[in-house]
Parts: C-alpha cells; sequence; structure tokens
C-alpha cells in the first residue's frame, strides 16, 4: 500500500461512525472518535512546517533564502549517475507492464539514469503485480535480494484508476532510485495526531512497528541527503486532515514535483565534487551545496551534486556556541575538507 | 589494539574452524581485534593466505562489512634514501571504507578516511583497497599493496543486510 489513503480514510470514517459512539472502551478509537466526517471534507491544507527540535541540528534558517528545491534521499543508496537500471517484469499484463514502465521512465526525463526492461537474465529492478501492496527496497538495497525475489511489488489491476497508477509507480520507483518518504525527511514536521494515525493504519492492517518505519520515524541527519520540506513531493504520502493535530492535510500528488525533478537531477548528476569531515571531534558536520542538506560523520566525506561554476556551500558552525551558516564559494573540480582551525572552535574550508 | 604475530599464527591455524563457527579462541581474537561485534565469519583465507578475487567479491548479503587481518598492510615510500614505512587496518563500516593507521607499539595514530564511497555488495575490496591506498598515496606507484595484499590473510565479518521493502 502506498498512498490510497484518502480512500482509506473515507472507509476509516465509516468504520468509526460503526464502532466509535458506540463504545466506552478506552480505545485508539475512541480518541479519534471526535472527528467527523464533515470535518474531514472541510478541513484542507494548513502548512504548518516547522523546525524539528528532536534534531541535533536546530538550523532555524537556509543559508540562501528563496530556494525551492525540496525533496529527501537516502545517503549512500543512490545509484551511480548514468547507471543503467535492469527492469524486469515477473507478471502481469503486457499492457499494464507498458503503462508501468512508462511512468517510471519520466524519472529519466530529470535523474541521468537509464531504466531498460529485460525479461530475463539479471536485473535490478524487479516488478511484481499481486497483493502484497506498495512497496520497494531504497536504491542499492535493491542489489543483494535474491534474483528470484520481487523487489518492487504493485497492486493494481486493471480497474486502478490512472492518476493513482501513475503516482504509485511514481513513488515506488522513487524509492528504488534512492528517495526516501518525504514526510520522514529531517525537516518535515507534520503536526501528526500520533494515536489516530496509529488506530488508522491499524485499520488498514499495519502493525504501529510498520508504521513507525513508513510514516513516523523521521530519518537522521546523517543518513540523508535532503532539501527543505517539500510537501508536494511524489514521495509524501497523503494526510488527512483526521490524522493531525490541527487539520493539516495532505492532498495525494500523484506526479512528480517541480522538486522531485530538481532534486533528483542533481542527485544523479555527474558533476560532484568531494567535502570531507576532516575535524577533530566526535560530532558531525551538516552543510549546505546549492540546495541541499549533506551530514558528515567524523572523517566521513561525501561526493556531493555540484555546479561548474557559482557553488554556494554553506557550513553549520557554532563557534563559542553561537550557531550560524558560514558561506563559502567552492570552485568545481577541487575537493575540499571542513577544518577546525583557531581556539574558538571555528570551522573552515580548505582544500584537500 | 595491540597486534601480535603469534597470536596470529595462531588464529589461523584454526580458520578452518572459523569458517563455520565465526569464532575463534576469544583470548585469540581479541588479540587480532579489539571491536568485534556480533557478525557472521564470512570468508578467509587461511589455508594459502591468498585469497582470491572472487572470495572479496561475495559480500551479498552484508548490510555492513568489516575486515580484520592477521596481518598488517605495509606502504614503504623511500624518499632521498629514507625508507619510511607505515602500517595500516582496513575497515568498512555503513558501507564506508576507512584506514587505521598504526604506530610501530600497535596504537592508532589517526583514521584516515578512504574516501567516503559507498562499498556496495558484489565490490572487489582488492581493488577498493589499492585504489584508496592510492588516494592516499598518490598514485605514483609507490605501493605495492597487490603484492601485500596477497601475503595478507583477510577475515570478513558481515552484518546481515537489513533492506526493507518501503511502502
Amino acid at each position: 500500500m502506498k498512498r490510497n489513503h484518502l480512500l482509506h480514510a473515507s472507509a476509516f470514517g465509516l468504520l468509526l461512525l460503526a464502532i466509535g459512539f458506540a463504545s466506552c472502551k478506552k480505545n485508539q478509537d475512541e480518541e479519534i472518535s471526535y472527528f467527523t466526517a464533515a470535518e474531514l471534507a472541510d478541513i484542507r491544507a494548513n502548512t504548518c512546517l516547522t523546525e524539528d527540535a528532536d534534531e541535533p541540528y536546530a538550523m532555524s534558517e537556509t543559508p540562501e533564502s528563496g530556494v525551492q528545491d525540496r525533496a529527501a534521499g537516502a545517503k549512500n543508496k543512490f545509484w551511480e549517475p548514468g547507471q543503467t537500471l535492469r527492469v524486469r517484469f515477473l507478471n502481469g499484463s503486457t499492457a499494464m507492464q507498458n503503462k508501468v514502465f512508462a511512468y517510471a521512465e519520466q524519472w529519466e526525463a530529470y535523474a541521468n539514469i537509464n531504466f531498460v526492461r529485460v525479461t530475463s537474465g539479471a536485473s535490478d529492478i524487479r516488478v511484481k503485480f499481486g497483493t502484497e501492496g506498495n512497496n520497494s527496497y531504497v536504491g542499492k538495497d535493491n542489489v543483494p535480494i535474491s534474483p528470484n525475489l520481487q523487489t518492487m511489488n504493485l497492486n493494481f489491476t486493471s480497474n486502478t484508476k490512472e492518476d493513482y497508477l501513475r503516482g504509485t509507480t511514481l513513488h515506488e520507483f522513487g524509492h528504488a532510485l534512492g528517495l526516501n518518504h518525504e514526510q520522514q525527511q529531517p525537516l518535515a514536521n507534520i503536526p501528526w495526531n500520533i494515536p489516530a494515525v496509529y488506530a488508522f493504519y491499524q485499520s488498514v492492517g499495519w502493525s504501529k512497528q510498520k508504521t513507525d518505519f513508513n510514516v513516523l520515524n523521521k530519518s537522521t541527519w546523517e543518513s540523508s541527503q535532503h532539501t527543505a520540506y517539500d510537501s508536494k513531493s511524489v514521495m509524501q504520502y497523503s494526510v488527512d486532515a483526521k490524522l493531525t493535530t490541527n487539520g493539516f492535510s495532505i492532498p495525494e500528488n500523484n506526479q512528480l514535483s517541480a522538486i522531485d525533478k530538481d532534486f533528483i537531477g542533481k542527485m544523479y548528476s555527474s558533476q560532484r565534487i568531494r567535502v570531507r569531515h576532516n575535524v577533530n571531534t566526535t560530532g558531525n558536520l551538516t552543510f549546505w551545496l546549492n540546495g541541499i542538506y549533506h551530514t558528515l560523520k567524523p572523517n566521513e566525506s561525501l561526493w556531493v551534486p555540484a555546479k561548474t561554476s557559482g557553488n554556494q556551500l554553506s557550513i553549520w558552525e557554532c563557534p563559542n556556541g553561537n550557531c550560524a551558516w558560514e558561506g563559502y564559494t567552492p570552485a568545481y573540480g577541487k575537493n575540499y575538507k571542513i577544518v577546525a582551525v583557531g581556539s574558538n572552535g571555528n570551522l573552515t574550508l580548505t582544500n584537500d | 589494539m595491540r597486534y601480535s604475530i603469534k597470536n596470529g599464527l595462531i588464529c589461523l591455524l584454526s580458520a578452518t574452524v572459523l569458517l563455520t563457527q565465526t569464532s575463534c579462541d576469544p583470548a585469540v581474537w581479541e588479540a587480532l581485534s579489539t571491536a568485534v561485534e556480533q557478525n557472521q565469519a564470512m570468508t578467509t583465507n587461511a589455508a594459502t593466505g591468498s585469497p582470491s578475487t572472487a572470495q572479496y567479491t561475495n559480500t551479498t548479503g552484508c548490510n555492513e562489512l568489516r575486515v580484520r587481518k592477521s596481518y598488517q598492510i605495509i606502504t614503504r615510500k623511500t624518499v632521498n634514501g629514507v625508507t619510511t614505512t607505515k602500517r595500516y587496518e582496513a575497515r568498512t563500516e555503513n558501507y564506508l571504507m576507512y584506514l587505521v593507521e598504526y604506530d610501530a607499539n600497535g596504537r592508532v595514530l589517526k583514521r584516515i578516511d578512504a574516501g567516503g564511497e559507498p562499498l556496495p555488495a558484489g565490490l572487489d575490496f582488492r581493488a577498493e583497497l589499492r585504489q584508496e591506498m592510492d588516494y592516499v598515496y598518490g598514485s605514483d606507484g609507490r605501493l605495492k599493496l597487490e603484492q601485500q595484499l596477497k601475503m595478507v590473510p583477510l577475515f570478513f565479518y558481515c552484518k546481515p543486510w537489513t533492506a526493507q521493502l518501503v511502502n
């Protein structure tokens, strides 16, 4: 199951009407019974996106204003730029296969990646149609999966609505390319009504653990490469107003957002520079380059997308406890390291 | 961590057992590595001391790959008649490879990031290691890592892959 949440939510609402008012037992159903169908219909998107105070990096602003890039990926799980990914359908009608592959190819228009269909032999992504939900492994997590097993499940039938089919295909192939859920990226801060979320997803067969894994758990900074939060991303679940504390909601996103296109293009760009954490500290370092946040563990270095000129890089620095973004303009074609200098803990970017 | 040739040899003699039992004499193993986790012994080449490339490539199923050696990687650099010898241990962690440089007494001098590149399954670890060592020292051919690696029995430890289907 990917994101058919509005449909499920409607069924869930009926379920609540059936059982929510009749029971005096204190349970999760009771907690969410105050959500009515009318509220569900009326309350719509009300952006409430603030910083995640739970994260060690309480970065209060982006280093450059006006940046619109927003999406999230799993660090070290992206494929190599320019890589050909072999897609094999394990079952399904030719018509359905063609349709899914055509939608998946929409990513190719923006990512330096090449999907090719294979019918036998080695493959990187194996799609199975069936009733095992809609899901996929993330990026290079696909590699070690047994060649006899599917790496992606799609629950489509000939009756599946086209918008949903397109959105779900884009979403699952987004995972296959290394993208994470947008609602779980470090800068997302959806005001979830936690008991309602658990109750809803339980009603569609998800355990608490599965709900945590797919919906509520936030990616750590060090495991993510992301931009600011993008509620329009195809990697964002739809959010029903009943599942938030303030009526915030997100409709189904069934096509690539402008930011999805931009982000995947950057993450698969072959134009990269390497930045190294060379500071003598046990702490992580976060830097921002051309709209994307990257976090390095001590001694770690990372290839990050860069432009041939005009790169803007900022490092979140906290000399003497006064945190701020410090800007740099690295040149393309060079590798850099972040080093500590002086006695005040200030950081500096130098050639590596 | 102090390295012991004697302990290494003892452990090598038990390597066949290691292949199937995943454990050596704990005391001996501790001498080889102070940070062995609950990983599964994956492959070793104790019989010949000359692992084949094929042995390096079978990382399928590993989420985290660690490499333990019973012998050191030595690099020698001669400048103006002065030879500098350095000893390293190569490790991988969370897909990232890094090198640990030791002094003559087995103490860790520093940890050297080796590029931070992902270690995908199916990796030719030997080639990767050589590339990374070249990075550390430059690519002027001073290293004889290929030859040295043939003498280096490597012990691979593997954490099972934990990839999950994401909805």
